[in-house]
């Protein structure tokens, strides 16, 4: 009786789950070369690719150390507690409301912002969109990367140094590949999140436009059908490589 | 040239100790501090206490030398082979540059050299144990920390190569825990005690034996019970120097009345030894008819300023099983 029900409740759910992409798919690939002809989009799509790229670098970068240092506290210290809150409101706040705050922050009347502003215009630059992307990503990424870390025994590790292997060492030999498949989910959740970042680039860098920007713009100016089209661009970008690694994996995490 | 080690600071350990080149046994029941002792020479877990090794400081206040920059090698009692990778390639990974290579050699010794290509998980737990001795010897380290490092390898087996570690010493130090105290008695240069986290100083098993230092670690050694010899001194009853009847030519005579039986359904011996306030019972090894008689003979007797037959330690003095 419980699997019964469950198994119904769950093709259900599949299907509406499903319905988005599909929609997507039939509706967006009927105009999809065309869609890219269109003033702005190819720009917009070589922004998204490039501020991509590098705020992904930068949260690779930052997040990895940040994650083995986290690996590395005391298991019930503060520090760590503290981190996880934080970081954890960090990947609920709204995007949105992140996008008003860094608005303000590079805005000319701070401190900052008039600092920021001394060398260039703060806001509405290619820097504040990667910036953009880069806080909304990061707390994806970090908590992703530190549940990978957290997984390994830290026994393994403890073990590698008694036996005279340096902590560099040991993370190559042995952290570095036992963790890759939680690290390359975080780096592709971070993508995803990345490429998809609307709420504070909106707010932060209307200019450089990315594509989701792009894509608002386009609803505004030509309609559904042509957002569509660039919407499946959007998603093509985003999402084959984590679906990909979900299915190599064969699960979830 | 000798690893010294003062616990002070330390919140479990107690007790100073100083190992010289050989074969060190640590000896003690389980909880009683061997792990973190060990731990702490190989500098995980606390950071505590003062080690020095060759005129260098390893622990020293707040002055810590990490892991992988002390001259050892440790082995922990589960050990924690990097699961993803064959035997040999971690081997090869901790293999000291510049040197001969003797892991095959221990590997052969070990019994283990039809395993190295394979994975961990493909082994037995005592497959795994000398594994990670191997390992642990590939780092050409001069000291070498073995906790409990063959408590899952049988018996005779485990003699066997104890009996290789001491006939060719694979590093000019070797620390080994373990709760056999027949095998550190036999093996080792010297047996370090540590109960309930107070660290007795080494010394060799026979002196060790002769002079146990208290009577709780002389009932560790097994002696079952004491009697006075003269003022302030007593002699400790082994059951395995105790012969029946009076042989002053062999050793210390004991009045007491003494009943020997077989024990029923088994291959032992039952003792029942009463002294003048005390009566000791013990089994031995060996089978024997009955027997009745009015003295012992404690042979080679260890005499200790101290008496084993307080009332705490007689209510230990029941049946004692090898």
């Amino acid at each position: 009786m419980l699997y019964k029900t469950s198994q119904t409740v769950g093709i259900v759910v599949l299907i509406l789950t499903a319905l988005p992409l599909v929609v997507l798919i039939e509706q967006g690939s009927q105009s999809l070369t065309s869609s890219i002809a269109a003033p702005g989009v190819l720009r917009a799509l070589w922004t998204t690719l490039s501020s991509g790229v590098l705020a992904l670098g930068l949260c690779f970068a930052l997040g990895l150390p940040t994650a083995y240092w986290l690996r590395n506290q005391h298991s019930q210290g503060r520090i760590k507690r503290l981190f996880a809150v934080l970081l954890v409101t960090a990947l609920l706040m709204p995007p949105l409301v992140l996008g008003l705050v860094l608005a303000f922050i590079m805005a000319p009347t701070t401190f900052t912002g008039s600092w920021l502003n001394t060398v260039n215009s703060a806001s509405n630059t290619f820097p504040a969109l990667v910036l953009a992307q880069v806080y909304e990503a990061l707390p994806y990424f970090v908590l992703t990367a530190w549940s990978a870390f957290a997984m390994i025994p830290t026994q393994w590790e403890e073990e590698a140094w008694a036996l005279h292997k340096t902590p560099w060492q040991t993370f190559r030999f042995v952290l570095w590949p036992a963790s890759r498949p939680g690290l390359f989910t975080a780096t592709w959740m971070a993508w995803a999140r990345i490429v998809g970042a609307f709420g504070s680039p909106v707010v932060v860098a209307y200019h450089p436009t990315a594509l989701p920007v792009q894509i608002w713009i386009t609803i505004e100016e030509s309609g559904l059908p042509q957002a569509l089209a660039l919407a499946l661009w959007l998603v093509l970008i985003g999402l084959p490589i984590p679906a990909w690694l979900t299915w190599k994996k064969g699960g979830i995490l | 040239m000798s690893l010294s080690l003062k616990t002070a600071g330390h919140p479990f350990l107690r007790g100073e100790a100083e190992w010289n080149r050989g074969l060190n046994a640590i000896i003690g029941p389980s909880g009683a501090g061997k792990t973190t002792l060990l731990r702490l020479l190989a500098g995980l877990g606390e950071k505590a206490g003062d080690i020095q090794f060759d005129g260098r400081a390893w622990q020293e206040g707040s002055h810590h030398v990490p892991p992988y920059r002390r001259p050892m090698a440790f082995v922990p009692q589960e050990p924690s082979l990097i699961p993803f990778r064959p035997i040999r390639q971690q081997i090869d990974w901790v293999s000291a540059p510049g040197f001969k290579s003797n892991s095959e050699e221990w590997a052969e010794k070990l019994e283990i050299s039809s395993v190295l290509d394979r994975y961990p998980r493909m082994l037995s737990g005592g497959e795994q144990q000398r594994a990670a001795i191997v390992r642990a010897l590939a780092t050409h380290q001069p000291i070498l920390l073995l906790d409990e490092a063959l408590s899952q390898v049988e018996d005779r087996l485990r003699q066997h190569y104890l009996q290789c570690l001491k006939n060719g010493p694979p590093a000019p130090w070797v620390l080994y825990s373990t709760h056999h105290l027949n095998e550190a008695l036999e093996f080792s240069d010297t047996v370090t005690v540590i109960l309930k986290g107070q660290i007795y100083s080494p010394r060799t098993p026979q002196d060790l034996i002769m002079t146990p230092p208290n009577a709780e670690i002389a009932w560790m050694l097994g002696y079952r019970g004491s009697f006075p010899l003269d003022n302030g001194r007593y002699v400790l009853i082994h059951p395995s120097r105790v012969v029946p009847g009076t042989h002053p030519d062999q050793g210390v005579v004991y009045p007491a009345s003494v009943t020997i039986q077989p024990k029923p359904h088994s291959l032992l011996s039952q003792w029942v030894v009463k002294g003048h306030h005390t009566t000791w019972q013990w089994e031995l090894p060996q089978y024997s008819k009955e027997w009745k008689g009015n003295a012992i003979t404690i042979i080679n007797p260890a005499i200790v300023p101290y008496p084993l037959n307080s009332e705490e330690v007689l209510s230990y003095a029941r049946p004692i099983s090898w």
